[in-house]
């Protein structure tokens, strides 16, 4: 009797006149739920349902969400997107775009909306770009009498800087302000890449590799310059630079509403330094909305993907991103009279490297990870470590592209 | 009255289809599972041992010499057993409370709830709280000991330290819990003539404790240990997860974490399912040793 009852209950939704949209949360919560009111009220009787998952868990919760056949219509997306795609959980928008009389794909950064892309097929519609630039604080340079650094800097005058304001407790021995407080020196500012131009190759394993890594070693251990941070998947990475134990931190866009609350001291940024080669390369991700493969609606998920990445919504979170509609810069630079030199931020989108986009990313990283801090905390010899990483990730890979792994 | 035998079936029913819908069958497809590739997306498909060879088998390096083909594995079943040797000092310590609060000692009831708990605070909690209190630069531990001229160690982003740090934090969560309980309802239950007559042979306070209590708290000492061990397999996840992420370079990634990510973050479900087997195996192996080794020296 009871079964019967939850079975008649089960039937009396309308499921087919909602939608389900899949967010991370966080500063973009108030401009969703703004953007679905309007979606709402432009489309009677139509029900969209917002599913938050904040932090790390997001990417596992939402694919989990889809390969369970759970009702999922539009997801955010960011540079967990080759792990999507790649699995084909997610829905081409090609034949959207090309029917959509009133949607304008050229308005939109073309090298941004690329990293949507697998093949020919678009899977998304990006609305904002994140980058990285370096803050630094201003008082911490002024008592080392230091000049503050400017866009055409290099690398090496980084680590110079970094070395002079770096103050290490004569008493303790205990580092009171580290020059650089990031998670390690990026490969990229030695224009390095992770995987080969194909993606089936580990391609750090190199001179040029060893060198990046053991000038890493070099600054953490015996220079101690570069500070690693707390936690680098939370906000405490910034505490360090708050509290002006790390004269220089890598900045992203999205850390902007937080610095400009917290930081207690003059600040500014500016551009990643020149690398090696002479060139500027820095990590970079997007923010933007994809449709689900299984979408029981498409036509209408397509309506409010559109609402979640259009002008409006991107004029709505300029606070944390940049709009992926390059009409809007000026408006990102008025929402931000500090730091001085935010533009720097815009600057950096000439030099964008994001990470690669295949299925099997988050194995690949992980793997990378383990054996990289091998290297970092002295585990392992450097040229050791490099290895193991080449042997193991190129396994990985070889699997997944012979087709025996999934 | 004799039962007829269907009536015993339809009372068991209830039970017996929870059980098969949610344990059974889920362990059995897990057994399946273990010898297939699957992501979840496309369909399975059958690859034999293979899972059980990417996590412990070995193969000829690109560099010569044989090496691992998942040295992480291994790596983390370290991890579990080295985490695990918190264990003996969380038992030891559960029975040395369990005697001083077993004494009619003033506010006994009121220590008793205060050291049980750590055991009713929801596990996130206290997580949160450890993180801070091995905080480097402003945590309680390393204030304390920079109050005493010492530089304390960098706690759970030192892969040295952050196993140590995570033993510390166990131990001051396991042995005000259960195992006082449980401690204390054996001591309880000792007949005080035992140590009437020990006390008249001239017995003294250790000698009471050694050939007393010791051997007649033995069966509840066995019992810890063998769920302990049980306990120390499957652990390790939660604390994981929420303070370091597995890290640093894994030095605090269980096998339970590592399942949890193979199977959730990297989509490798034959892979996962074939780890938590292995790790079935560990357990009951570990289990039956201990049960001829320690079972021996039970006295009940």
């Amino acid at each position: 009797m009871l079964f019967l009852l939850l079975l008649g209950l089960a039937g009396c939704g309308r499921e087919d006149e909602n939608l389900v949209l899949l967010t991370p949360g966080g500063r973009m919560r108030p401009a969703v739920a703004a953007a679905v009111a309007e979606f709402e009220r432009e489309h009677p009787g139509v029900k969209v349902q917002v599913v938050t998952t904040p932090g790390q868990d997001y990417y596992v919760k939402s694919l989990a969400m889809l390969a369970g056949k759970a009702h999922v219509d539009v997801l955010w997306m960011g540079q967990g997107f080759g792990i999507f795609a790649g699995r084909g959980a997610l829905r081409d928008l090609t034949p959207f775009v090309e029917r959509d009389g009133g949607f304008d794909l050229a308005l939109f950064r073309p090298e941004v909306v690329d990293w949507y892309r697998l093949g020919p097929q678009l899977y998304g519609i990006p609305y904002g770009v994140d980058v990285m630039t370096i803050a630094y604080n201003k008082e911490i340079f002024d008592a080392a009498g230091v000049a503050y650094p400017t866009s055409d800097w290099n690398l090496e005058e980084m680590l110079e800087i970094a070395r002079k304001v770096t103050r290490i407790d004569s008493r303790s021995g205990r580092v009171k302000v580290a020059g650089l407080g990031m998670e390690s020196l990026d490969y990229r500012y030695h224009g390095l890449k992770f995987l080969s131009d194909d993606q089936r190759r580990f391609a750090l394993n190199t001179e040029r590799g060893r060198e990046w890594l053991e000038r890493n070693v070099e600054l953490i251990h015996r220079e101690r310059i570069l500070q690693r941070g707390a936690d680098l998947q939370s906000m405490d990475r910034l505490s360090g630079f708050f509290n002006a134990q790390t004269a220089m931190i890598e900045f992203a866009t999205w850390d902007l509403p937080e610095a400009e609350k917290r930081a207690l001291f003059a600040w500014d940024v500016v551009a990643i330094p020149i690398g090696a080669g002479g060139k500027r390369s820095s990590w970079a991700s997007s923010n933007g909305f994809c449709m689900a493969r299984d979408t029981r609606q498409p036509d209408l998920a397509w309506e409010l993907l559109k609402k979640v990445t259009g002008i409006g919504f991107q004029r709505s979170v300029l606070n944390a991103t940049i709009p992926t509609q390059p009409t809007l810069y000026p408006e990102f630079l008025q929402a931000h009279p500090h730091p001085k030199q935010v533009g720097e931020l815009l600057e950096m989108q000439d030099f964008m490297q994001p990470n690669a986009r295949i299925a099997l990313f988050q194995e690949v990283d992980s793997e990378w990870i383990y054996w990289k801090e091998q290297a970092l905390l002295k585990k392992l010899p450097v040229a050791e470590a490099l290895a193991k990483a080449e042997s193991h990730i190129n396994r990985i890979l070889d699997l997944h592209y012979e087709g025996k792994e999934p | 009255m004799k039962v007829k035998p269907w009536t015993t079936l339809v009372f068991l029913l209830p039970n017996l289809l929870g059980f098969l819908a949610f344990t059974m069958i889920p362990i059995g497809a897990s057994l399946l599972l273990a010898f297939f590739a699957w992501d979840l997306f496309s369909e399975p498909t059958f690859v034999g041992l293979r899972n059980f060879y990417d996590l412990v088998g070995f193969r000829l390096g690109e560099h010569g010499g044989v090496e691992a083909v998942n040295p992480r594995f291994w790596y983390y079943g370290y991890n579990t057993l080295f985490l695990m040797l918190g264990l003996p000092f969380s038992l030891l310590g559960s029975l040395l409370l369990a005697c001083l609060l077993n004494r009619k000692l003033y506010g006994r009831r009121f220590f008793q709830l205060i050291f049980f708990i750590p055991s009713i605070v929801s596990g996130v909690g206290i997580y949160l709280l450890w993180k801070w209190i091995f905080q480097p630069d402003y945590g309680l531990i390393n204030q304390l000991l920079w109050q005493v001229g010492i530089v304390g160690p960098r706690w759970l982003e030192s892969s040295l330290w952050a196993k140590p740090a995570l033993m510390a934090m166990g131990f001051w969560g396991s042995v005000g819990g259960m195992n006082m309980l449980l401690y204390l309802a054996a001591l309880q239950n000792i007949n005080p003539e035992l140590y009437e007559a020990a006390e008249v042979d001239g017995a003294k306070g250790w000698q009471q404790f050694w050939n007393i209590t010791w051997p007649t708290v033995s069966p509840t000492t066995f019992f810890i240990l063998i769920m302990g061990i049980i306990g120390g397999f499957q652990g390790g996840f939660d604390s994981a997860y929420v303070m370091t992420r597995g890290g640093p370079a894994g030095s605090t990634t269980t096998l339970s974490y590592y399942i949890y990510e193979t199977g959730f973050q990297f989509f490798y479900m034959g892979r996962a399912s074939a780890a938590s087997w292995l790790l079935f195996l560990m357990v009951m192996v570990f289990t039956w040793i201990n049960w001829k080794v320690a079972g021996k020296r039970v006295h009940y």
